[in-house]
């Protein structure tokens, strides 16, 4: 009984000696040396759309510091998880990080389910989040630690009829697809409309997947509309784009940033030539005009992804390469010791032109707002995307 | 205005058809509702769109090989997944038939990719003008395709004897044991020509409907609710549902709501059951003996 007894306390001893050297090397080396940063993001699943660009943004990113020695001297780790999309899974990583990688903020996750799952996860254990999120629930009303680097479906309606009034267009058509996304889309553009002298004389409704919307865009075609906006993800924008064109709608139409991609152009083909659409710069670096106050940021990430991938980016690598781009300028800026509460404060200072416009964060805005610029109207002409501003 | 809607809603209603026949064949025989059979249109789609995409096949060949696949893919649904099965336990199978639904979408989306594709198609040019309303091209094929099929199935059912034997066997399962059919026979060839449809379906309505992987539960959906509608077992019922399905959504969306399309026609199905359970055309499903 004796003997027991003193083994298991020379064990417990042991293992408390132990316990000391593991914590000594973690805060001697690690706490030193590098900047731990952790990454949430959809690398497979059906978000992997998103999730893929997002994650080889930030490695581009974060490869690119350390090839130039780093954050003030100290290297990035760069730890990534990948949450498949699924919200449960977003947010035991998200306390995985934050506890036993111990990491300095985190970027992501890719969609805005997830991202809900996670703000409140931030804001309890006290760490910075930049998340990748459409919705403008992230950052309005701002919470102390979340971030958001997207534009939201307020900041890109906005843009639209801000494109509206400019070319008087009073009567508007709204094609939106019946589901959340359509749903926020809509909602915030007949909220806006009246603010820019537009009405929304029609507003129709289909399901993303059908196979014909031939009935809205009659009834659009019917209506005193002088043009079409369609918010919804594909591949309803196609099928709209080949429908009007088959029935004979003459009117200019707009997509929302769903669109923004080179996919509308290679499906629908002649019918999309003429169409519209409110999209990030990175869709079309080089048609920028030379005074664009993004140019420089927009076409070095659409060079840098092209030499390291080989593929053309998708404007959602823009997401996480602004947001290291923000922490890193937020290090920087930093007074004192790297911490967790540090790099929130100086976050608030930061003002930062990166891909997805001109961040000018502080206590009351933690993402895009309508004056960032996000947002540029690209016209599809000759089978390209063509900055039309 | 009101042919254009009614055209559409026509042209809709016939792929919904083309998708109804392939639940109602199987049910017919196999008594169960294959509930993968959204998946083989969708695998047809994404086939074809792979094919003529990646490799540059023409449409003709593309789409043979991509009908031929969903051939062999029903073929080894029903033969791996539901052969060996006890034939009177009908929710095990029915939920086999989801889980190898569930898997084909994922292999979809591994070997062929997440993203929404529009193959060409099959013929240039168009749309055709028709007194004030046009057709694209593609929408006859696909209506063509639906007078097609219903006349080889016609013919199959009622004029040879293997269509004779599987009728026989939808009738009644141990008489036609009796006189010396096998109802596994039947059961075969039912789900081979459920891949042939079904594969034939998503062939022709990539083009106007895009192929993606995730296609596969909205258009099985539309096309389970379309063989209702007609009569769960009927292909003359699958036709007639599905058209009824397609034109009621478009004069819905045309001249009531767009918003409360899917309502109207879900009330229609819910309104026609209470009717008549059968279907519009279904006869009364004989008792389990």
């Amino acid at each position: 009984m004796v003997s027991k007894h003193g083994l298991s306390s020379q064990l417990s001893r042991a293992r408390l000696a132990l316990a000391a050297v593991a914590l000594a090397a973690t805060m001697g080396v690690h706490a030193q040396d590098v900047i731990k940063i952790g990454a949430i993001y959809a690398a497979s699943g059906p978000l992997s759309l998103m999730g893929v660009p997002e994650e080889r943004g930030l490695r581009m990113k974060v490869d690119e510091i350390n090839k130039a020695g780093g954050i003030n001297g100290k290297k990035v780790e760069l730890i990534v998880y990948d949450s498949e999309g699924n919200t449960a899974k977003a947010a035991q990583q998200a306390r995985r990080l934050i506890e036993s990688d111990k990491v300095l903020a985190i970027l992501g996750p890719s969609s805005s389910g997830e991202s809900l799952q996670i703000l409140p996860i931030a804001n309890e254990s006290r760490i910075v989040l930049i998340a990748h999120a459409g919705t403008e629930k992230m950052t309005n009303p701002v919470t102390s630690w979340v971030f958001n680097t997207p534009p939201t479906d307020r900041v890109v309606a906005a843009h639209l009829l801000s494109v509206f009034k400019k070319r008087g267009i009073t009567q508007l058509a709204l094609m939106s697809a019946a589901d959340g996304f359509g749903q926020s889309g809509a909602n915030a553009v007949k909220e806006l409309a009246p603010k820019y002298g537009v009405t929304v004389a029609r507003h129709e409704e289909f399901n993303r997947t059908d196979p014909d919307m031939t009935a809205q865009v009659l009834k659009v075609k019917d209506s005193p509309a002088q043009a079409m906006l369609v918010w919804s993800s594909f591949p309803a924008p196609t099928i709209i784009a080949k429908n009007a064109a088959a029935v004979g709608y003459n009117k200019p139409m707009y997509n929302s940033y769903a669109a923004a991609s080179k996919d509308l152009l290679v499906q629908a083909g002649p019918a999309a030539e003429g169409s519209f659409v409110s999209s990030m710069r990175l869709l079309a670096p080089d048609t920028l005009k030379a005074g664009d106050p993004l140019r420089t940021a927009v076409q070095k990430i659409y060079n840098d992804y092209r030499a390291k991938y080989n593929e053309q980016p998708a404007t959602f690598v823009a997401h996480s390469v602004d947001a290291m781009s923000i922490v890193e300028a937020a290090i920087k800026k930093i007074n004192g010791p790297v911490t967790r509460e540090n790099l929130r404060a100086s976050m608030e200072t930061v003002t930062h032109a990166g891909g997805n416009g001109i961040f000018r964060l502080s206590p009351t805005s933690h993402g895009l707002d309508p004056e960032s610029q996000s947002m540029l109207l690209m016209v599809a002409r000759g089978g390209q995307w063509v900055a039309d501003e | 205005m009101l042919y254009q809607i009614i055209l559409s809603g026509l042209t809709v209603g016939a792929i919904y058809a083309l998708i109804a026949i392939g639940f109602t064949i199987v049910f017919s025989t196999v008594r169960i509702v294959n509930f993968a059979h959204g998946e083989f249109v969708m695998a047809g789609g994404m086939i074809y769109a792979y094919l003529s995409a990646v490799h540059g096949m023409p449409v003709f060949p593309a789409v043979a090989i991509a009908i031929g696949a969903c051939v062999v893919l029903a073929l080894l649904v029903y033969e791996l997944g539901l052969a060996s099965m006890d034939k009177d336990n009908h929710i095990a199978q029915v939920m086999i038939t989801l889980g190898v639904g569930i898997t084909l979408k994922g292999l979809a989306q591994i070997f062929i990719g997440k993203d929404t594709q529009f193959p060409p198609a099959f013929s240039a040019g168009g749309p055709l003008a028709v007194g004030g309303a046009t057709i694209p091209y593609q929408m006859l094929w696909i209506v063509g395709a639906l007078a097609v099929l219903m006349l080889g199935l016609y013919m199959l059912l009622h004029h040879t004897r293997v269509g004779k034997g599987m009728m026989a066997v939808s009738i009644n399962h141990y008489a036609a044991t009796l006189m010396g059919i096998s109802p596994r026979r039947s059961a075969v060839i039912a789900f081979m020509l459920a891949g042939l449809i079904g594969g034939a379906a998503g062939t022709l309505l990539a083009p106007v409907a895009s192929a993606h992987y995730d296609n596969g539960i909205f258009l099985g959906i539309k096309g389970f609710a379309a063989a209702i509608l007609g009569g769960l077992g009927s292909p003359l019922g699958a036709v007639v549902g599905g058209l009824i399905l397609g034109l009621t959504e478009s004069v819905t969306a045309g001249y009531i709501s767009s918003v409360y399309k899917d309502a109207v026609s879900l009330v229609l199905l819910l309104a026609i059951l209470l009717i008549r359970p059968q279907g519009l055309i279904g006869k009364r499903l004989p008792q389990k003996f």
